[in-house]
């Protein structure tokens, strides 16, 4: 079934670990070595999407911790009612009968009686729970805000859980707000409170607290970090067990999966979360199986070691499975988890061919998937390009090389060079037999237009493919006497060999140099059995 | 920046001194130059002399450009004598400023100079550059001074041009991010105040730099968004592409729309449409549609003229890219097909006068363009281009309008040939361009066949050889094309049209013919014979021979054809081909060599000399193989001008003059004449080897002496004079292949007992060589000597021979080099050489066979085994491409003659399959000593090669006892 569209992902995802596409760039001498690289450890300089950071989430006056964060959202959810920081509500201003009513509940707060301060927190969430509400900026003040945090550890009687909870709600609604309005509740030392109230025994207020904290942990990774220094992590990774109501496990999952989303500062925290998320892989709830999955592919944004991690963890034939699962808002963190893995070590790709990735890379190529989850699909393709001939002969055998080569003609942008890409690694890397199986499928056309575009990156690749091909068409050329190179003759033949020659005006002399290197190695004089002088003039030495 | 005045005054004096016409005064003003080039200061002293207004401005001029040389070479740290940091400072410091203030002369050679600094030191060691760029900016800007604003502009220009086409790294991001957080916003600023003021109407004074201005905001547009989208981009991508649309579809005062200003402005706006098409679809996609009218409506609107070009050429790019995106629907319908057809592509097809200009004045540009690919930014080229993007997707609708457009023309051409003859042309370009090149699938997009026949052959078949000629220069071009889908039958038939060509007077037509016969003599049948055969032979084409000759030699007597390489090339191929007579062979060789004599005087045309000797060559080779009489009258007619080449040294012809004398001494029946004993003296003379260039030809040229005659080397001391030779060669890397290409020579011409006074000395020079040169590069060539000695004169001559020099010194060469570079070995020849000779030194050297011996002997096994396995690889393994040798340096410099040359010789032409030898050879000392290999072999042999040994024994029915 065609799923429908969700939210984009978070960030590109890398495109290569330290030696993947290794074989795009085998000749490091000529090329410079920032070219062997991760996409995600590249500086980014385009526009973060809204969705690119985590979102918020305000919990509004007619939900209840029990029922709300399963609003559907996901970590990255657009759908998220979180006002963005760049677009704030429009707040009217206060009349004199809403200070005098603030000043009222103010008061209330302040006091001793628990019954006064339950009303008046209350009053204070309900102003908070209403977006726009013009009284919200007022209330935000250091001082209600220090006084809602004392509340947090109200214990008097049997209402202080009430008290917490509604405390927690409101501090929980001033943290879905702007980052100042955040750095106003760090500051009135919050967190170490939050986090002790996940010891609580009582279940709502637990989960209040957990929304608390998955907003702090949303807003940057100095907030991450102080969750985590008061041991939020341990605390949240304690309420994933038998007796957890699913209300407190999708809470407690989504705040997990914005806390990842950051470096985590030890391996052994990133190992026990990885623990948990085993675990939570195999759970039927959508809801919690998206936050999951987006807290894998977040570590797996992190670096080569924690990709490690992520495999050793045993969780990569689940996730493939999963690349099948009817939800795009699972596939998508899913695919994005992937296609990360796939850029790790030959072994490790192995695995993923061995778990059946490639058929169900072939579904989300062909199959209506909304272009993100496609394109991140068509780059897992060609990080498995970029390894050894076996996995090569694997992409083959998938039945997948037509597919590329139709892509690289009539796909989006993006995904035509992501095509393009695993061509270029393909025939970078195959042996003669899967070349010419592979110029067979068209791949040398499929290069040849590719030569105009203007990505140096892309281009070097493309023309090491080519050399590739036409090295093996040298061997076909003496197999049969007084042949020519088969190879030369479809590059001239689909008006590869002008492109080629243009590029000899592309000014990157990598490029450049490759392009007249394989200009003089195979088209000395149009085919023909006679050399051309290329220097007459012999050098006095 | 204080300079002596004196200095200022000196350097005048020079400049001055060398812009004089007086050579000798020039000379001594240049040299004075470059030695002060050193002395401190010098760099700023021409800053100051260029920016002086008080100075002559050919003085300024002269030294600003002195300057930007300077610095061109001595600014990298890496340069040999870098420019010293202090004066660096003082450069950075000054440069700016002083550009601002120069007259564009002088403005232009300082902008160079900026953008030479600046590539190396920009952003991180001249961090005050772009902030003092953008502060001057704003005050240019605010006082209305466009001519600074655009000095300013075409300076960070400069700065920026690297964004395009460097790969992406951190490096250059951060550089990039650094260029954007401060250039960004300033930019669009000056690009929205500047638009503001550009009143489309305005006086074209006013309106000239304003539009400057805009066409550099929109090429630095380009660089900062080549990388990907940034983010400050995104945010004002409405700013900008309004205004870029505004571009695009107003229309400016007729002075700057006729003087091509506002169309350099459209072109550099259509190219970063392409980009954003390109890199940013999804983004720039609501913007798509109103782009492609606009630029479609410029299109339709194009004035002929030359300033249009550009902008049309880009303009179809853009087009053709999204004729091929995901959004070419835009351009679905019929009516809006049948429009771009029409009114873009159709158009532009017609010859434009230029193009009449080029065809009349400079024929060898004309040909580039017209037939061999260097028009791919021609308006004909990419109009077509757009159509077979069209095709993509509409195939159907773009064939039925373009056969319905070669209709018209040639109906338009029919009713009045005189007039409309253009439309004829434009029609056959039309076809040549759509047509798929031999071999591919895609198919016709117009009848070829009933095209040739009712179009081409009328053309080819008028009897005036000067009538129309573009037209006729269009049908041989037809003709050429479709060589390979023309019947023999029909070819032949046509020859005599062509071959009337030759005498037209149009140099385009006359190239046009022979190029025609050329490429018509290389067509290749598949036919049952192994392998392709050439369509045409001997007995096809003699009859015409004699008519060919004569039509391609009067050629060369027209104007601006006597090095005409198009009628040489096809000479060269007639004589390679035909079978010719005694009469017309020594015509042809005393015409080519006054076609000789006549290049000596000045080389000039490096393609034609070469055609030219393939030509004498082919004569030589082919008369010369028949009757080997005719050697002795071409041996008269070249010799006087083969002894010019070397007597007057000149240097070109060096290796094709000792090319034709190896060719002729092939055929020469002995004795050789006292000419070429004196020449044999020449090349003995080790400073004839001096040029690297014509050492190959040496090599050849003293195999053939030996050959004919290898006992002269015994004489006269000539063998110690070759060793000679040898030793200076091996003595430097860039030769020491060749030394190993004379050292192999001698070895294999000579028996042991000529050269074995000489052995120890060889040795000895290649072995104290080995000591400081242990690269693969020098070792291979070294093995594969000594396995040609081996196979030439015995395992125990070469054991022994060696060993003599110091004892054990054979076993330690064998187990420090033979066996782990033998496996490394590339080149068919090679390699079996490698096989066979190892094999042979494993079942004769008594060395070998001690069990002493046995793990030395093992491990030559593993290696021969592996070797043969990478054989069967040849061609999978491109990781080792860095250990092959690169291409011996001298084929920059050397040109082998096809016509003169022999086939590489292959020293075991008796062994056929290298293979087979080794297992057999095995096999039958193992059965000399039975159960004594199979442990040695276990023991170190790798598992992998003992499997493939395994196999290679079944392959060849042999075991190993």
């Amino acid at each position: 079934m065609p799923p429908s569209p969700s939210p984009s992902p978070p960030r590109p995802a890398r495109r290569t670990p330290e030696n993947a596409r290794k074989k795009a760039y085998k000749e490091q001498t000529d090329v410079t070595n920032g070219r062997r690289r991760r996409e995600a450890q590249l500086l980014q300089l385009r526009k973060s999407r809204r969705e690119d950071t985590l979102s918020k989430r305000r919990r509004d006056d007619a939900s209840s911790p029990s029922t709300e964060p399963e609003s559907d959202i996901g970590p990255a959810s657009p759908e998220s009612d979180r006002p963005s920081s760049s677009d704030p509500p429009p707040l009217a201003c206060a009349t004199d009968a809403d200070s005098n009513k603030l000043l009222g509940i103010i008061n209330g707060l302040k006091s001793e009686n628990i019954s006064l301060q339950l009303e008046a927190t209350i009053k204070i969430r309900k102003i908070l729970s209403v977006d726009g509400n013009s009284l919200a900026e007022e209330v935000i003040t250091a001082d209600v805000v220090a006084r809602l945090v004392e509340l947090l550890s109200s214990k008097k009687n049997l209402r202080g859980p009430q008290l917490q909870v509604e405390a927690a709600w409101a501090l929980t609604n001033i943290t879905a707000g702007t980052s100042e309005h955040t750095e106003v509740v760090t500051n009135a030392g919050a967190v170490p409170k939050l986090v002790k109230l996940l010891e609580s025994p009582r279940s709502n207020v637990r989960e209040q607290a957990m929304w608390a904290l998955g907003n702090i942990a949303a807003e940057s990774q100095r907030c991450r970090e102080l969750v985590i220094d008061h041991g939020g992590l341990g605390q949240l990774l304690s309420q994933f067990n038998e007796h957890a109501k699913v209300s407190n496990l999708r809470m407690a999952t989504w705040t997990l999966s914005n806390l990842c989303f950051g470096k985590l500062p030890s391996k052994s925290q990133t190992k026990a979360v990885l623990q948990i998320l085993q675990q939570l892989l195999n759970s039927i709830d959508e809801k919690i199986l998206s936050d999951t999955c987006w807290a894998v592919s977040y570590l797996c944004n992190h670096g080569t070691d924690e990709i490690q991690m992520v495999i050793e963890s045993q969780i990569c034939c689940r996730l493939v499975k999963l690349l099948m699962h009817s939800s795009p808002k699972v596939v998508t963190p899913v695919i994005l988890a992937l296609a990360n893995v796939s850029a790790a070590a030959d072994c490790q790709v192995q695995f993923l061919i061995d778990s059946g990735i490639l058929q169900c890379l072939l579904k989300l190529l062909t199959r209506n998937y909304q272009k993100c989850i496609r394109n991140q699909a068509c780059m897992t393709v060609s990080n498995i390009c970029a390894g050894t001939a076996a996995q090569i002969q694997a992409i083959i055998d998938a039945k997948m090389v037509p597919l590329l080569i139709q892509l690289s003609q009539h796909g989006e942008s993006d995904i035509k060079k992501e095509a393009i890409w695993a061509i270029a690694n393909a025939t970078s890397g195959g042996s003669p037999d899967q070349i010419r199986s592979l110029v067979g499928d068209g791949c040398i056309i499929a290069l040849c237009n590719a030569l105009v575009l203007s990505d140096a990156d892309l281009l070097y690749a493309c023309l090491n493919g080519l050399e590739s091909i036409l090295k093996v068409g040298e061997m076909e050329k003496m197999k049969d006497e007084a042949g020519t190179n088969p190879y030369a003759v479809i590059m001239e033949e689909c008006g590869g060999l002008d492109k080629l020659e243009n590029l000899q005006g592309f000014n990157n002399d990598a490029i450049f140099e490759k392009t007249i290197k394989l200009l003089e190695s195979y088209w000395v004089e149009e085919g023909s059995e006679y050399e051309a002088p290329k220097d007459p003039s012999p050098d006095d030495t | 920046m204080e300079v002596p005045q004196e200095t200022l005054d000196q350097l005048s004096t020079w400049f001055l001194q060398s812009l004089s016409l007086d050579a000798s005064l020039r000379r001594a003003a240049e040299s004075s130059l470059l030695s002060a080039a050193t002395s401190p200061g010098f760099p700023l002293a021409l800053l100051k002399l260029s920016s002086l207004p008080s100075v002559d401005l050919q003085i300024r001029l002269a030294s600003a450009l002195h300057f930007k040389n300077l610095l061109k070479s001595r600014w990298a740290p890496t340069s040999d004598n870098p420019l010293p940091d202090s004066d660096k400072t003082l450069i950075k410091s000054l440069l700016l400023p002083l550009l601002l203030q120069s007259p564009p002369l002088i403005q232009s050679q300082l902008s160079e100079a900026l953008a030479i600094a600046s590539s190396h030191d920009f952003p991180s060691s001249w961090p005050s550059l772009l902030p003092d760029i953008i502060s001057s900016l704003g005050t240019s800007l605010s006082s209305g001074d466009y001519t600074s604003v655009n000095s300013l502009l075409s300076a960070a220009n400069s700065l920026f041009l690297k964004f395009r086409h460097s790969f992406d790294t951190q490096a250059l991001r951060l550089d990039l991010k650094y260029c954007l957080d401060l250039f960004a916003k300033p930019l669009l600023e000056t690009f929205l105040n500047t638009s503001n003021l550009t009143t489309p109407a305005a006086d074209p004074s006013v309106l000239k730099p304003l539009l400057e201005c805009q066409r550099l905001c929109s090429e630095i547009f380009h660089s900062l968004n080549s990388i990907e989208l940034p983010e400050f981009f995104e945010d004002h991508m409405r700013e900008w592409m309004e205004k870029f649309r505004f571009y695009l579809t107003s229309t400016f005062a007729p002075q700057v729309e006729t003087d091509g200003t506002a169309d350099a402005l459209r072109a550099s706006i259509c190219e970063n449409l392409q980009l954003y098409m390109e890199k940013n679809e999804e983004e720039f996609k609501d913007y798509l549609e109103g782009f492609a009218t606009a630029v479609w409506g410029l299109l339709m609107n194009a004035a002929k003229s030359p300033s249009r070009d550009q902008l049309a050429v880009t303009a179809i790019k853009f087009l053709t890219t999204v004729s091929t995106s995901v959004h070419h629907a835009l351009f679905g319908s019929p009516e809006v097909l049948g429009q771009i057809c029409n009114s873009v592509v159709f158009p532009n097809l017609r010859l434009r006068d230029d193009d009449e200009e080029l065809f009349e004045n400079n024929y060898v540009e004309y040909i580039r363009r017209d037939s061999e690919g260097s028009d791919t930014d021609t308006l004909r080229r990419t109009a077509c281009e757009l159509l077979k993007g069209l095709a993509v997707n509409y195939r159907e609708q773009v064939m039925g309008l373009v056969s319905a457009q070669v209709q018209s023309m040639l109906a338009a051409f029919n009713a009045n040939p005189a007039q409309n003859w253009k439309e004829k042309d434009a029609a056959i370009y039309l076809v040549v361009a759509l047509s798929p090149k031999p071999g591919a699938t895609t198919g016709y997009l117009v009848d070829v066949e009933s095209f040739f026949t009712s179009v081409i052959l009328p053309e080819l078949q008028g009897q005036d050889p000067n009538a129309v000629p573009i037209l006729k220069a269009g049908a041989l071009k037809f003709f050429t094309v479709f060589r390979e889908q023309i019947p023999k039958p029909a070819a032949l038939s046509l020859l005599p049209g062509v071959i009337r060509f030759l005498g037209s007077e149009s140099n385009v037509v006359h190239s046009y013919a022979a190029t025609c016969i050329e490429k018509l003599l290389l067509v290749k049948d598949k036919g049952p014979m192994p392998g392709p055969t050439a369509r045409y032979g001997a007995a096809d084409v003699d009859p015409y021979v004699p008519q060919m000759l004569t039509g391609l030699f009067n050629a060369l007597e027209m104007p601006d054809s006597q090095e005409n390489p198009y009628v040489m090339k096809c000479i060269m191929r007639v004589l390679g081909v035909a079978n010719i007579s005694v009469e017309v062979a020594t015509g042809c060789i005393s015409k080519l060599a006054s076609v000789l004599a006549m290049v000596c005087e000045n080389p000039k045309h490096p393609l034609f000399n070469h055609y030219l000797f393939e030509a004498i060559a082919a004569v030589i080779r082919r008369a010369g193989e028949r009757d080997a009489t005719v050697i002795l009258i071409f041996e008269k007619t070249l010799f006087p001008e083969l002894e010019k080449i070397l007597v007057k040294d000149i240097s070109e012809f060096w290796s094709y003059a000792f090319q034709i004398f190896t060719l002729l001494i092939d055929l020469h029946a002995p004795p050789l004449s006292d000419g070429y004993m004196a020449l044999f003296q020449v090349i003995l003379d080790p400073s004839s080897w001096k040029r690297s260039g014509s050492v190959p030809a040496l090599v050849r040229l003293l195999q053939a002496y030996l050959r004919k005659m290898p006992n002269e080397l015994n004489r006269e001391g000539r063998l110690g004079q070759v060793l000679g030779i040898f030793s200076q060669l091996i003595s430097t890397p860039s030769t020491e292949e060749l030394g190993f290409f004379v050292l192999n020579t001698v070895v294999e011409n000579l028996s042991y007992e000529i050269i074995s006074p000489y052995i120890s000395n060889i040795w000895g020079a290649l072995f104290s060589r080995l000591q400081n040169r242990r690269v693969y590069k020098f070792i291979s060539p070294l093995l594969i000597f000594m396995s040609l000695f081996l196979i030439k004169y015995g395992a125990g001559v070469l054991v022994d021979s060696i060993n003599s020099i110091q004892q054990g010194l054979f076993l330690m060469i064998l187990q420090q080099f033979w066996i782990s570079f033998s496996t490394k070995i590339s080149g068919s020849v090679e390699q079996k050489l490698i096989t066979v000779a190892t094999t042979r030194l494993i079942c004769e050297s008594p060395l070998l066979l001690d069990p002493a011996a046995s793990e030395n002997w093992g491990k030559l096994v593993d290696s021969i085994v592996q070797l043969l396995t990478n054989s069967d690889q040849a061609g999978a393994d491109f990781e080792d491409d860095a250990d092959v040798p690169e291409t011996i340096e001298y084929t920059g410099s050397f040109a082998r003659l096809h016509n003169a040359g022999k086939k590489e010789d292959d020293p075991l032409k008796e062994i056929h399959d290298p293979k087979q030898f080794f297992v057999s050879s095995l096999s039958r000392i193992s059965s000399q000593f039975p159960g004594r290999f199979g442990p040695v072999i276990q023991q170190f042999v790798s598992p992998a090669n003992q499997t493939a040994l395994l196999q290679l024994c079944g392959a060849y029915n042999s075991a190993i006892v």
